[in-house]
């Protein structure tokens, strides 16, 4: 499933859970889920001063429950008691708290360095346009600003502090006019908050288990929430962007009786939309999912 | 007014009928198969209305018509289709043309197995809905071959005219075109079904390049241009047509790309250039290059001459336990027979019938007696109710329901409505003894509801108020009438709103 890369080996992807959800914030771990485990989830985070109720959602993306737990089951990723890590982290020493301080510092400069770069660039293009009649002024400015943020006060420390006056002023007054001086860094990650060994702490272990959310997670296929479609999932043999769904999937118990109406149902109305209807069980005399989960498709032959 | 021939028109499909056929509303006359005589109507602003009111009255004082149920039928329990089976052609025809009870086991709901082969063998000149719907679907798959054919002459015409173009700007030499023939000359993205189905299937197939799926180019001709040429008709002669309006071999149609004569795709569609055949008969056997003996085929399709004049029916009715026992109990017009041939007490085939209700049957001495809330029970109240109420329930398992309504019967309308038959256990004894309603998922709601709307019904979901057991027994002891009086049938219909579609 993983593919051998040149890259350093990353952490596994980290799922949060929080609430009852399943969550996962990091980008790159999106990325990784849905390149290398075939897990693309539904992105539903949005913005609290510009909520959307379309479907142009962005990170974090969450995951059914038995999605995380088929991940976690294959080792590819684990899920963390998010809120109980948090409060364990900020409670167990001051250190951590200054640590976490220090890290986001780090981030603002690093935004810091961007933005400054990217103003010079914008400037220095003007200038060329202009005539090329002030060149040299441009270039002094880069190097004033990145120069200053590496060099942070250290008596400062709240969390949300504005831009220090070190920064901008002391350097040169010219860039005091520039945009990085009403620029705060919002809190976009606790990632450096909490250490690897009190996250590994709070790993969650009882994620409800799906013995067909497994299977087709072992088969390398992706899933969707199948509501529209009247079933659990749908499936898709690859990337959903790339992809039409292939089945409709529906779960049931071994020994559960499936009412001959829902067949008549599911295959009626995948097959109207170019699908096929699959049911699956798990037997639990043979073993553990996936090996033991046996599927069948169903289409409406119109004879 | 007494319909006097009505018991004639049931038999009314054979041979000996008149020219002209019969029209829907004639053959239909009767909403059921009981007959009624009511009295024409008095008004008293015209008088002469008195004189016919009494002339049908006292017409009918001196010679009474004859009780009704005047006919009776006769059915028979099957046990291995749970279904009542009428062979009788007469009352199967009446049967069907009052009401619309049952299905012939060999069509789709009409019995009309005799009149679709004697069309078929061109004995009789009719109108069957089964060999309709075959012809309409076969035209349907010809509408849809004539539609792709027409896209497909559309892009080639639309190449041909951008190819003369490209052409005439090019001769012209001005200063804008090398600009956009350089932008010809790139392969394009992959748009068409033709250049996507003509893409690699994995980077496995690759051999090296990335191939935009283009086909062969005519500038450089090879012996595998000739197998292209071949296994891709389509996209193939549009490319050779623009050439040959071109007349020199331009970068205008035919990008080149390196490596494609290596190019190997392992999985492609191909449009065949000769189709043998697009639709196929029901006698057809189910693929004709592998019929096993053709000689077979030559015996079959002489037998329509041979035994053109033995035709017999073959096919019986079914009846629906519900329908069954609507008849016989609620109508009087049915009486079932067992096995055996004794004719069965309809409170001997309410049991029969709540029995079979469940798979396996619960015959067996020791078997739990069937409590008020079994299938059959639950969809009978249904089924009696809206039969009372004048509408023609029907079987709704081909939708997923677990009946359809319609307004007139199948001949007239679509059905209107999918009913879903749900317990409601609202009486105290249930909720002490600890029954739960059942259990259902959003997804069956989904499905349901995206089944019915695709074929234009509406959803209701039938609540049906048990009662409980002990006051079912003692009503049960005095006439099925009063057990029935315990239920309670309440309707909701349901409708998919969506915010976009109902503004």
């Amino acid at each position: 499933m993983t593919t051998v890369t040149a890259r350093p080996p990353r952490p596994l992807p980290r799922i949060s859970k929080i609430a009852g959800r399943y969550l996962v914030f990091d980008h790159e771990d999106a990325s990784v889920l849905r390149r290398e485990a075939n897990t693309n989830g539904s992105l539903v985070g949005t913005l609290p001063q510009q909520p959307t109720q379309n479907m142009f959602l962005g990170l974090p993306i969450e995951l059914r429950p038995e999605e995380a737990e088929a991940l976690v089951h294959k080792n590819l990723a684990r899920v963390v008691d998010d809120v109980a890590a948090h409060q364990a982290a900020l409670l167990r020493s001051p250190e951590s708290r200054t640590a976490y301080i220090q890290s986001l510092r780090r981030d603002k400069a690093a935004a810091h360095r961007v933005l400054a770069e990217r103003a010079a660039q914008k400037a220095a293009v003007a200038a060329g346009k202009a005539g090329g009649r002030k060149k040299s002024k441009p270039k002094a400015e880069p190097a004033a600003a990145s120069n200053a943020p590496l060099a942070p006060s250290d008596g400062d420390d709240t969390m949300f502090a504005s831009a220090p006056p070190a920064v901008s002023s002391a350097s040169s007054p010219r860039v005091a006019d520039s945009p990085m001086d009403n620029f705060g860094v919002t809190l976009t990650s606790s990632r450096d908050l909490i250490p690897p060994d009190v996250d590994r702490e709070f790993e969650v272990s009882d994620t409800p288990q799906g013995p067909l959310a497994r299977y087709l997670q072992d088969g390398g296929y992706h899933t969707t929430p199948g509501l529209r479609f009247g079933s659990e999932y749908s499936v898709y043999p690859g990337d959903p962007l790339r992809f039409h769904a292939h089945f409709m999937a529906n779960q049931y118990d071994w020994d559960e009786e499936i009412p001959i109406l829902d067949i008549i149902e599911g295959g009626r109305l995948a097959t109207a939309v170019k699908k096929a209807f699959v049911i699956a069980g798990s037997d639990p005399s043979k073993g553990e999912a996936p090996e033991n989960v046996t599927a069948y498709s169903i289409e409406w032959a119109g004879m | 007014m007494a319909e006097t021939s009505t018991p004639k028109p049931a038999m009314a499909s054979a041979n000996n009928n008149p020219a002209r056929e019969r029209r829907p509303h004639e053959i239909y006359v009767q909403p059921a198969p009981i007959k009624t005589f009511p009295l024409p109507s008095f008004y008293p602003s015209n008088p002469l209305s008195f004189i016919q009111l009494a002339y049908a009255w006292i017409g009918q004082i001196l010679s009474p018509p004859a009780a009704e149920p005047s006919i009776i039928h006769q059915g028979t329990w099957s046990v291995a289709t749970t279904s009542v089976h009428i062979k009788d052609a007469q009352s199967m025809r009446a049967l069907w043309e009052q009401g619309f009870y049952g299905k012939g086991n060999l069509s789709r709901s009409e019995p009309n197995w005799l009149k679709r082969e004697e069309v078929r063998r061109g004995l009789q000149e009719g109108h069957v809905s089964e060999i309709h719907t075959v012809e309409r679907r076969e035209e349907r798959i010809r509408a849809k071959w004539e539609r792709a054919r027409l896209e497909q002459e559309n892009i080639r015409q639309t190449r041909e005219r951008e190819a003369r173009q490209a052409e005439k700007r090019r001769a012209a030499g001005d200063a804008d075109t090398p600009l956009k023939a350089h932008i010809l000359a790139e392969p394009l993205a992959p748009v068409g079904p033709a250049e996507i189905l003509a893409l690699p299937n994995s980077a496995a197939s690759l051999p090296g390049n990335l191939v935009n799926g283009f086909v062969k180019d005519g500038s450089s001709h090879g012996e595998s241009s000739d197998d292209y040429s071949k296994t891709n008709g389509i996209l193939d002669s549009s490319l050779e047509t623009s050439d040959d309006t071109s007349s020199t071999e331009g970068p205008i149609s035919t990008p080149v790309i390196p490596g494609l004569d290596r190019l190997k795709r392992r999985k492609s569609v191909r449009f065949s250039p000769t189709v043998a055949s697009t639709t196929f008969d029901h006698a057809d056997p189910p693929s004709p290059g592998h019929s096993t003996n053709p000689k077979q085929n030559e015996s079959l399709s002489l037998v329509p001459q041979a035994g053109a004049g033995v035709l017999i029916n073959k096919e019986h009715l079914q009846l629906m336990p519900e329908e069954a026992l609507w008849l016989n109990f609620a109508l009087g017009v049915l009486v079932v027979l067992d096995g055996s041939g004794t004719p069965l007490s309809t409170r001997a085939l309410l049991n029969l019938f709540r029995q079979h209700s469940v798979f396996p049957p619960l015959t067996g001495p020791d078997d739990p007696a069937p409590l008020p809330d079994d299938d059959f029970l639950l969809h009978y109240v249904v089924y009696h109710h809206f039969r009372s109420l004048g509408w023609v329930p029907r079987a709704g398992i081909k939708f997923g329901v677990d009946w359809l309504l319609y307004n007139r019967g199948p001949v007239f309308d679509h059905a209107e409505f999918g009913l879903l038959v749900i317990p409601s256990y609202s009486d105290p004894w249930w909720q002490s003894s600890g029954k739960r309603k059942p259990q259902k998922t959003w997804q069956w709601f989904h499905s349901i509801l995206r089944v019915l709307s695709h074929v234009m019904k509406s959803m209701v979901l039938v609540y049906v108020d048990v009662p409980p057991p002990h006051k079912f027994e003692q009503a049960l002891e005095s006439g099925l009438a009063d057990a029935l009086k315990l239920y309670k049938v309440r309707e909701i219909m349901v409708k998919r709103w969506s915010s976009n579609r109902n503004r």
